[in-house]
C-alpha cells in the first residue's frame, strides 16, 4: 500500500519561494488547506543547505536543523533542490554527524528517532485528489504545458516508488482542472542552478525548453528554480503564460476568481 | 577504504553520464566528463542527476561531486549565496520589499535568524570561502 501523507504537514518554501515567488507559497497553503490538511509554516525559514551550503560547508547541518525543527511532522517542500537535500538528508546522513547531532543540540532540538518524511507538494496534491473535482468552482480550458523541476523527476528511486512518475501525477491533476495538458517541457532541466557557474551554456538550456513549447500555451511550474530560469532568459517573448501548479489549481477552486 | 574510494571503483568510466548530461552538451563539462577520463569541472552541473539515473553501476556521482566540491575552491557566484547564508541564514537576503508581498499576500514576515543560530551554521564555514561578498 502506498504511503500516505498525514493530515497535519509543515510547508518549508525554500528561499527562492518564500523571497522571490511568495504567491507560490500562499497559493500552497490556500490548496493545501483545501484538501484537508492542517497546514502549519516551518518554524526556521532557514536555507536547506542545496547546492550552496552543501556544496562549500561541507556535511552542513542546515538539513538536520531544518528537519528536527519540523518537529515529527511531514514536511512539504516546493522546491526541486529543496526537495533534494532534505529527502537525502532524511534518508542518508546528517543524523549520524556527531557534530551535527550536537549542534541540534545546542538549538534545543533533539536527534528525531522517526525522521519526518519530505514530499514535494505534488505529491500531497495527489494523494487527495478525489477531492479536488468537488472543489472546482471554474473548469480551465487552457493548453498547458508541464516544467517538470529535474530533482523530482530524477534519480526515480529517491523520490518515487515504482508507481506513477510525478510528471503522470502532475498531468493527471491538471486534467481534472479541465486543462489540456499537451505534455512535459524539454529537456532534464531548465539550467537554473548551472547559471551559478555558466550564464551562457545555462541560456542555452533553459532557451532549448522554452522555445519548444508552443505559443499560447500556459506553463505549469512545480519549481521556484524553474520560473527563475524563464525569467533570467525572458522566456514570455515566446508567447507563454505562467502559473506555479497551485496557482493554477486556486484558481480553478476558488470562489473569488473573476 | 573511504565512502568516496567505494565510489570511485565501481565506475568503470563508460561515458554514459557524460553524453546524457545536459550540461556537458550545453558545452560546460561536468564532473560526468571527469568520471569518463576527460577534464570536467565539478561546479557545472544542472543537479538533473540524469547522470544517476543512467549509471550501469549505481555509482552515487551526488557524494562525489558533494566531496569533489569540498577540495575545490567554488566560483563566486556560490562564494556569494554561502556568504548570504552565513549571513543571514538564507541564500537570498529579504528586502522590504519583499517583506511588504509577503505580508500583502497574507504570508508570515520572514524573522531575522537567531545569532546563535547563525554561529551554528557558519562554524562549518570553510577558509577558502572567506573572500566572498554578501549579495544584496
Amino acid at each position: 500500500m502506498a504511503y500516505q501523507i498525514q493530515d497535519n504537514i509543515v510547508v518549508y518554501p525554500g528561499c527562492l519561494a518564500a523571497v522571490r515567488f511568495p504567491e507560490y507559497e500562499a497559493s500552497a497553503y490556500r490548496v493545501l488547506a483545501a484538501l484537508g490538511y492542517h497546514v502549519s509554516p516551518h518554524k526556521l525559514q532557514l536555507c536547506c543547505g542545496s547546492t550552496v551550503v552543501d556544496s562549500i560547508f561541507g556535511n552542513t547541518p542546515l538539513p538536520a536543523i531544518i528537519l528536527s525543527a519540523a518537529e515529527g511532522l511531514e514536511i512539504i517542500t516546493l522546491c526541486g533542490s529543496c526537495t533534494n537535500v532534505l529527502t537525502r538528508a532524511a534518508q542518508v546522513q546528517s543524523f549520524y554527524d556527531p557534530e551535527i547531532s550536537a549542534s541540534l543540540g545546542a538549538l534545543g532540538l533533539s536527534e528525531l528517532l522517526t525522521r519526518p518524511s519530505v514530499h514535494h507538494v505534488h505529491e500531497a496534491i495527489w494523494q487527495r485528489r478525489e477531492l479536488i473535482s468537488n472543489l472546482i468552482r471554474q473548469p480551465l480550458s487552457e493548453t498547458a504545458v508541464l516544467s517538470i523541476p529535474c530533482q523530482i523527476g530524477a534519480p526515480a528511486g529517491l523520490y518515487h516508488d515504482a508507481g506513477l512518475s510525478p510528471a503522470e501525477k502532475m498531468t493527471s491533476i491538471l486534467a481534472m482542472l479541465g486543462l489540456n495538458v499537451a505534455g512535459v517541457a524539454a529537456g532534464a532541466c531548465c539550467g537554473s542552478s548551472l547559471a551559478m557557474t555558466d550564464r551562457r551554456a545555462a541560456d542555452e538550456i533553459a532557451n532549448a525548453r522554452f522555445s519548444s513549447i508552443a505559443p499560447g500555451s500556459l506553463v505549469v511550474d512545480t519549481c521556484a528554480n524553474c520560473r527563475s530560469a524563464a525569467i533570467r532568459i525572458k522566456a514570455e517573448r515566446y508567447g507563454l503564460k505562467f502559473a506555479f501548479l497551485t496557482e493554477i489549481i486556486l484558481e480553478a477552486i476558488s470562489d473569488d476568481q473573476a | 577504504m573511504t565512502r568516496r574510494d567505494q565510489e570511485l571503483a565501481k565506475c568503470t568510466a563508460c561515458g554514459l553520464c557524460r553524453d546524457v548530461c545536459p550540461a556537458t552538451q550545453a558545452g560546460a563539462p561536468s564532473i560526468a566528463v571527469t568520471l569518463s577520463g576527460g577534464t570536467g569541472s565539478v561546479f557545472n552541473c544542472c543537479f538533473c542527476w540524469k547522470c544517476i539515473d543512467v549509471c550501469p553501476h549505481d555509482v552515487d556521482i551526488y557524494l562525489l561531486m558533494s566531496f569533489a566540491r569540498q577540495d575545490t575552491r567554488a566560483p563566486l557566484n556560490y562564494r556569494t549565496m554561502a556568504a548570504n547564508v552565513a549571513d543571514s541564514g538564507r541564500a537570498l537576503p529579504i528586502s522590504e520589499h519583499r517583506q511588504h508581498n509577503r505580508t500583502r499576500l497574507g504570508l508570515p514576515k520572514l524573522e531575522e535568524i537567531s545569532s546563535s543560530l547563525l554561529k551554528i551554521i557558519q562554524f562549518r564555514h570553510s577558509p577558502k570561502d572567506g573572500d566572498a561578498k554578501t549579495r544584496s
